[in-house]
């Protein structure tokens, strides 16, 4: 137990910070007898008993001598440690502890007295409240009841006769003037205002709207933007669509008119034009009935023969290829001669015919067309025409330009002739029997016969009796071609079983002179004009 | 006498806001619910909304006051079936007022007196319940009307029936938020009342 000077602390009352207040003090001032002794109070005649006071009272300032020294003598017996410590000057330490506790008690006194000012302020205010709140009750209560309840009748009955009157005049089925009178005076109102209402809300509505539409413009450019590029596109597949419309309606012209050839439409999938050569790729193929050495048409004009033939696809080799060698005939003249591509030799996307007759010169215009002989190509089809009568010289071969006639770069669609010369057709060329038979070999080859044996082959060929003719192309004035190493005609493949129907059929081209006639003359004369004599003749020697 | 003349005009002043924030309901239904705010071309009842806020808020003969103008107005400026708006709207109003009305002290000790609770309910909570009714019975009575007259009721009927009341009651909540302080229903702090009179009501 803390003891202090002695004394016990424990043995007083005190609060938790070791301080006593006011209140406590109260109290225990309370406990004591505050009166003189009997003996003073004899002394002093006063028989009134004295009037015990608080201590806010003795601090109040109208205190007596005696009353402070009896009030400083109970402060002391109160708090003995406080007098022990100031009569003990030499303890320093109990000194500061009491400053300190002093301080720590006028701030507790200080907070106290504005919380009691607070509380006291709010009171003040809520009393002035409800006080305000009172009167203007009663203020509401008493100010004019009767006008007030005047009113409210009044109101109320006015309301109930319109009411009424509305309700009677859209019963009856025609109403007096009289009934009518609210109605229009509410509709006389009310329309102007709600006119206003309508056109301010409306204002307001626009003005959302046109930001809303303002957020939208982004919006609706794209969507407008997409929609145009749509039409373009759709404008720009309508004009393909539209000329290969016009392509196909030729090629069905170009069909309808040779039906009898078996043609068929291919697509070009793929080119090898080069410096040299000239093939392109069809997607037709065996499957389709193609074969080998078929013509490949386009627009009425020669474009080249089937060369590769796979089961899905074909390699065209194209006229202009030096390459190719498709036997041919002047149309004007019959004259006949073999028309090779000049791609490989000067680079140049004509053609040349060689082996015509030297008495004849052709004429520029005339148009050259396929003779049918060799390849199984039927006769008639156009290939180009004379470009210059002059005639040509190549390693002594002479030659004349023909220009051909189809358009070679622009090809997209072309047309196989799936023609199948019949062995009548072939051998009636030349005025043979009905008969078929085989024709002989182009070359026959040697045999040697010593007696009865033969060797060298197995079947000797038939040795060609007098007076018979062998079979040969139905143009007599022109010899057959010489055969060099040069002219790589195709070797005489054997043509495949035909149909025994015995008839020639003979290419029509469609869309009238696939090239114009350069010739003044109108007409072409058949008849061969008086040829020059081969010394009198010029040539050109090859650069 | 000047405290009382301040008096009358400031209850004058509180009737003719009633009477305008009334036709403000109307011209607000008519003009802008109608055009911008539906839902499948069903629009919220504003008016019925707004009558229920004044059953709670301010009693009986206000609320039929509010109604009966609404009623005049609908039946004059927007007529379509013969006395229907008329006679629907003041009706409702006062139905709901009965129904749903803030109790007089009397009656509140009165009810304590006999062993009830012997208060009000939320205000929210009454203006809700009055919206609900309100609109129930408007379209009850639309319903039983188009049957009459010769419409099979069915489900598509039923559902727009339905939507409405809940576009209504949704459309309250604002309305109630609004004008909750103006028309009182605001509850106030038992402290500074002096009566449970003025607690529930301040105009």
């Amino acid at each position: 137990m803390a003891e202090d000077n002695g004394n016990d602390r424990s043995a007083f009352k005190r609060s938790a910070d070791s301080k006593f207040y006011r209140e406590e003090l109260d109290a225990i001032l309370a406990a004591l007898p505050t009166g003189p002794s009997e003996e003073e109070a004899d002394d002093t005649g006063d028989e009134t008993p004295p009037r015990r006071k608080t201590p806010a009272a003795l601090d109040a300032g109208a205190q007596s001598e005696p009353e402070k020294k009896r009030f400083s003598l109970l402060r002391k017996e109160a708090r003995p440690h406080a007098r022990r410590a100031e009569e003990d000057d030499e303890d320093d330490e109990d000194e500061e502890e009491d400053e300190e506790e002093s301080r720590r008690e006028k701030a507790a006194r200080k907070a106290l007295k504005k919380e009691a000012r607070k509380r006291a302020k709010e009171e003040k205010r809520r009393k002035a409240a409800q006080k305000r709140m009172q009167a203007a009750s009663d203020s509401m209560k008493n100010s004019h009841p009767r006008l007030r309840l005047f009113v409210i009748v009044l109101i109320t009955l006015v309301l109930i006769m319109l009411l009424l009157l509305v309700g009677v005049s859209k019963v009856l089925s025609s109403p007096p003037a009289i009934l009518n009178v609210p109605a229009e005076g509410i509709s006389a109102v009310m329309q102007p205002v709600q006119s206003v209402f309508t056109s301010v809300t409306e204002t307001f509505a626009d003005f959302f709207r046109t930001i809303k539409l303002y957020q939208n413009i982004e919006d609706e450019y794209n969507s407008l933007r997409e929609e145009y590029e749509q039409i373009v596109y759709d404008a720009a597949r309508a004009r393909e669509l539209e000329i290969q419309l016009s392509q196909f309606e030729n090629i069905y012209d170009e069909i309808a008119a040779n039906a009898n050839m078996q043609p068929l439409v291919a697509r070009v999938i793929g080119r090898d034009d080069g410096n040299y050569f000239s093939t392109f790729t069809i997607n037709v193929g065996s499957a389709d009935g193609v074969e080998q050495y078929m013509a490949v048409t386009i627009s009425g004009a020669l474009v080249g023969y089937t060369e590769t033939v796979q089961d899905k696809s074909a390699t065209v080799r194209t006229i202009i290829d030096s390459e190719a060698s498709i036997a041919a005939l002047i149309q004007s003249s019959r004259d006949q001669g073999t028309v090779r591509g000049t791609l490989g030799i000067d680079g140049e996307p004509m053609c040349r015919m060689y082996y015509l007759p030297d008495d004849h010169l052709p004429r520029p215009g005339d148009i050259v067309v396929t003779s049918g002989v060799g390849m199984s190509f039927p006769k008639g089809i156009p290939i180009g025409t004379v470009r210059e009568s002059t005639r040509g010289m190549q390693a002594n071969k002479q030659y004349i330009v023909v220009e051909p006639s189809a358009d070679f770069q622009h090809l997209e669609y072309v047309i196989v002739l799936r023609y199948q010369p019949t062995p009548l057709a072939v051998q009636g060329r030349g005025g043979g029997s009905d008969a078929f038979e085989e024709l002989a070999t182009a070359r026959p080859y040697p045999t040697l016969r010593f007696g009865s044996m033969n060797y060298f082959g197995v079947t000797a060929s038939p040795e060609p009796e007098e007076g018979e003719e062998t079979p040969s192309p139905d143009a007599e004035e022109t010899p057959a071609p010489e055969e060099t190493a040069a002219t790589a005609t195709p070797p005489a493949r054997p043509t495949p079983t035909p149909a025994a129907t015995g008839e020639e059929f003979e290419y029509h081209p469609v869309g009238g002179d696939p090239t114009p006639t350069p010739s003044p003359s109108p007409t072409p004369s058949p008849t061969p004009f008086e040829t020059l004599d081969p010394s009198a003749m010029t040539f050109e020697d090859e650069d | 006498m000047i405290y009382r003349l301040i008096t009358l005009v400031k209850t004058a002043v509180r009737y003719t806001m009633l009477f305008l924030l009334t036709l403000l309901t109307y011209l607000l239904q008519v003009c802008v619910l109608d055009r911008y705010l539906n839902i499948g071309s069903i629009t919220p009842n504003l008016m019925m909304a707004f009558l229920a806020v004044v059953a709670v808020g301010f009693g009986r003969l206000r609320a039929f006051w509010c109604g009966a103008v609404l009623g005049l107005l609908l039946e004059v400026m927007q007529p379509s079936q013969m006395l229907l708006n008329l006679l629907l709207y003041p009706v409702c109003a006062l139905f709901t007022a009965y129904m749903f009305a803030s109790k007089t002290p009397a009656q509140l000790e009165y009810e304590r007196s006999i062993g009830k609770s012997g208060r009000n309910l939320s205000p929210y909570l009454r203006v809700m319940c009055a919206s609900a009714v309100n609109i129930t019975i408007c379209e009850v009575i639309n319903l039983v009307y188009i049957y009459l007259r010769g419409t099979d009721i069915s489900g598509v009927n039923i559902g727009r029936a339905l939507i409405s009341i809940a576009s209504t009651l949704l459309i309250t909540l604002p309305v109630l938020f609004v004008l909750r302080r103006p028309f009182g229903i605001v509850r106030k702090r038992a402290s500074v009342s002096a009566s449970p009179y003025v607690e529930e009501l301040s105009v």
